[in-house]
């Protein structure tokens, strides 16, 4: 019979709380780049969350009328989500949360590499 | 140190006491000594054989994840504090810690839409059939395909004719190209269970006998 020290049994706990799925990034969460490399803009980037998505809707809803399954297929830009394409189709106000100045960083949470 | 010294000769005498009384007193007092510090002390006179102690097993589950709050999401609310944390927790996991989305759904954790607009939600078309993909001289690594678990999601367009032709076995399908990002893998790794770590899912065989 072994006696397993304390402090081996925190540890114990500690992992057993962690769970992989916790993290941050969750499988199939798109960054979408920026249309312009060469842009000097330090808007973060968008961060499409798959699994945000999937859990109301299902896949057909918008594939392929609305977004092509092919990551980078589809031309998102802000002007175009402006004028009521792509995510404004339900990012209205009465779907889901409506695109403006009050609701950037909802989208645009992308942490770049190299920034704190 | 003149303190301690006098801690000393008092744990001392408190020994001595308890050894004293235990040892030299009558035997009713002595019995109700023993029953303060010791569990489970026979009457005078009797004799208890031991018994042996069975344990529990000390290997217990150190966590165990709070059981999923069923049918939670219904409708989203334009809201912008969301607990998108707590929801994730809530979610059923497949084995290596990423989103069951079968079970999620045969369990009504989540009841997604079948359209933008819920007043006018098609029924969702589901095909309950499966397509089996055995290659040569291969039977352990036979392939289940199950329509149903994907049509609950998916449109037939979605899938046929773009990447999957309408005929079983048509299609050269391989796990290279797979890893590539053909054929399942371009779903499966993206946004479906990852293929390097969800082999029992698909060749049904690896998982061993139910």
């Amino acid at each position: 019979m072994t006696r397993r020290s304390p402090l081996v049994f925190l540890l114990l706990i500690v992992a057993g709380q962690v769970s992989p799925a916790q993290s941050d990034d969750i499988l199939g969460d798109i960054t979408i780049p920026r249309e312009d490399e060469t842009s000097p803009s330090t808007t973060p980037l968008a961060v499409f969350p798959h699994w945000k998505h999937r859990l109301y809707f299902n896949c057909n809803v918008c594939h392929e009328t609305l977004f092509q399954m092919q990551a980078g297929a589809d031309h998102i830009t802000m002007d175009a989500v402006r004028d009521g394409q792509f995510c404004a189709v339900c990012h209205d106000g009465k779907t889901a949360f409506e695109v403006g100045f009050d609701t950037c960083e909802l989208c645009h949470s992308a942490v770049a590499a190299g920034t704190p | 140190m003149q303190w301690q010294r006098c801690v000393n000769f008092i744990l001392f005498a408190a020994v001595l006491a308890v050894a004293g009384q235990g040892v030299g007193c009558a035997t009713a007092t002595r019995q109700k000594i023993m029953e303060v510090v010791f569990e489970d002390v026979p009457p005078p006179g009797q004799h208890k054989p031991p018994e042996p102690y069975v344990g529990h097993p000390r290997r217990q589950p150190v966590y165990e994840p709070p059981a999923p709050v069923m049918v939670l999401v219904k409708a989203y609310e334009p809201v912008f504090q969301y607990d998108w944390k707590a929801l994730l927790w809530t979610l059923p996991k497949d084995a290596v810690g990423g989103i069951d989305w079968v079970t999620a759904l045969e369990d009504g954790v989540i009841e997604p839409q079948t359209s933008i607009d819920p007043a006018h939600a098609p029924q969702q078309i589901v095909l309950p059939l499966d397509v089996h993909l055995e290659p040569e001289n291969l039977p352990l690594f036979k392939v289940t395909f199950p329509h149903k678990q994907h049509t609950e999601w998916l449109a037939c367009a979605n899938c046929h004719s773009g990447i999957f032709t309408m005929k079983a076995g048509a299609d050269p399908i391989t796990m290279e190209k797979i890893f590539a990002g053909e054929y399942c893998g371009e779903c499966h790794g993206k946004v479906a269970f990852d293929v390097a770590t969800g082999c029992p899912r698909c060749h049904l065989a690896l998982a061993g006998p139910q």
